[in-house]
């Protein structure tokens, strides 16, 4: 059976919420993706991104309390899964091997 | 006092954004704005959003989204008929009694047949959009607006290529714009009626669940 690749924007937001690890919600998941990348990131897509994520099995979440700075509205919070885990790994070794294949990426001349 | 986000558009995300944890986003958008975030990038956010989770809907759901518009364009050509026809009547009512009261001048002779045509137009759209919305209960609001786009790019094309086929004697600018303006008529109730029905059936609405 053949296997679907993490997308780009996909790997971007499980690599953000390994490193939040337990306050990964939807500010600082498109704050650590913002810093990063130094472009804006629409909040929708974030979320749209982490339920397809947790429809793959790779993402879980729970919800937490109401705070009155949200406008009395419950934080979601996203925590990967094992799978999810084995899967960045998966994309890791690939990009990497892809990487030292690549002429035009070694010494910085490009 | 701490400042708001707009409620507009705040409004507009919690009626037009489907999915599960609509109120976080909601609440990850309030949080953003409260540490500095401008108007402009809220509604920059509120618009992306939006549109990512209606193509997001749509993509997830191609049959549903084809027999929506289907169904919708369906029953607009089905109620277009008594539209036109109780428009028709209207706009020559009034134009008889103008003539026999007096009161035949340019505007309200001109008016009479566009504005009776979009009433009834808005009428017939706002009866679409309660069925789209009634036959698709676990998507509707995206179907509603999907319908409602295609009623307008239709609507609006349809009334580009009227203005530039006729030949009329010079008419005001003002008179020009009108058609470009109560074209939007249509798909606007289209999309008030569905929402409408949405809003109410909401409890029954698997695909717009709130958080809770």
């Amino acid at each position: 059976m053949s296997r679907e690749f993490l997308g780009g924007f996909e790997l971007l937001v499980l690599l953000a919420l390994m490193r939040l690890g337990d306050e990964a919600y939807g500010v600082p998941i498109s704050q650590a993706i913002e810093e990063s990348s130094g472009r804006e990131v629409a909040l929708g897509s974030v979320y749209v991104t982490l339920d397809r994520l947790e429809e793959k099995g790779f993402v879980s979440s729970t919800l937490g309390e109401p705070t009155a700075v949200r406008g009395g509205r419950a934080k979601t919070y996203f925590r990967i899964t094992a799978k999810g885990l084995r899967e960045v790994r998966q994309a890791q070794r690939t990009l990497v091997a892809l990487w030292r294949g690549v002429p035009q990426l070694h010494g910085g001349a490009a | 006092m701490a400042p708001r986000p707009p409620r507009f558009a705040t409004w507009l995300l919690e009626h037009f954004v489907s999915g599960p944890r609509r109120q976080s986003l909601v609440g990850d958008l309030h949080e953003k704005y409260l540490q500095g975030y401008s108007t402009a990038w809220y509604w920059r956010q509120v618009v992306t959003t939006i549109v990512v989770s209606a193509t997001r809907d749509i993509s997830a759901n191609r049959r549903l989204a084809l027999r929506a518009v289907a169904m919708g364009w369906l029953g607009y050509a089905v109620l277009s008929f008594p539209a036109h026809w109780l428009a028709e009547s209207v706009r020559l009512r009034v134009q008889d009694w103008l003539v026999t009261s007096g009161h035949y001048t340019f505007w309200p002779v001109f008016l009479a047949g566009p504005l009776s045509a979009t009433l009834f137009a808005c009428i017939a759209g706002a009866a679409i959009g309660w069925l789209v919305a009634r036959l698709h209960p676990t998507h509707a609001v995206t179907m509603v607006c999907l319908f409602s786009v295609s009623v307008l790019l239709f609507e609006l094309g349809f009334t580009g290529l009227m203005l530039s086929i006729q030949t009329h004697a010079p008419m005001p600018q003002a008179a020009l714009m009108l058609p470009v303006v109560l074209a939007m008529g249509a798909p606007v109730s289209v999309l008030l009626g569905g929402l409408w029905t949405a809003r109410t059936a909401k409890d029954s609405l698997s695909g717009i669940s709130a958080d809770s």
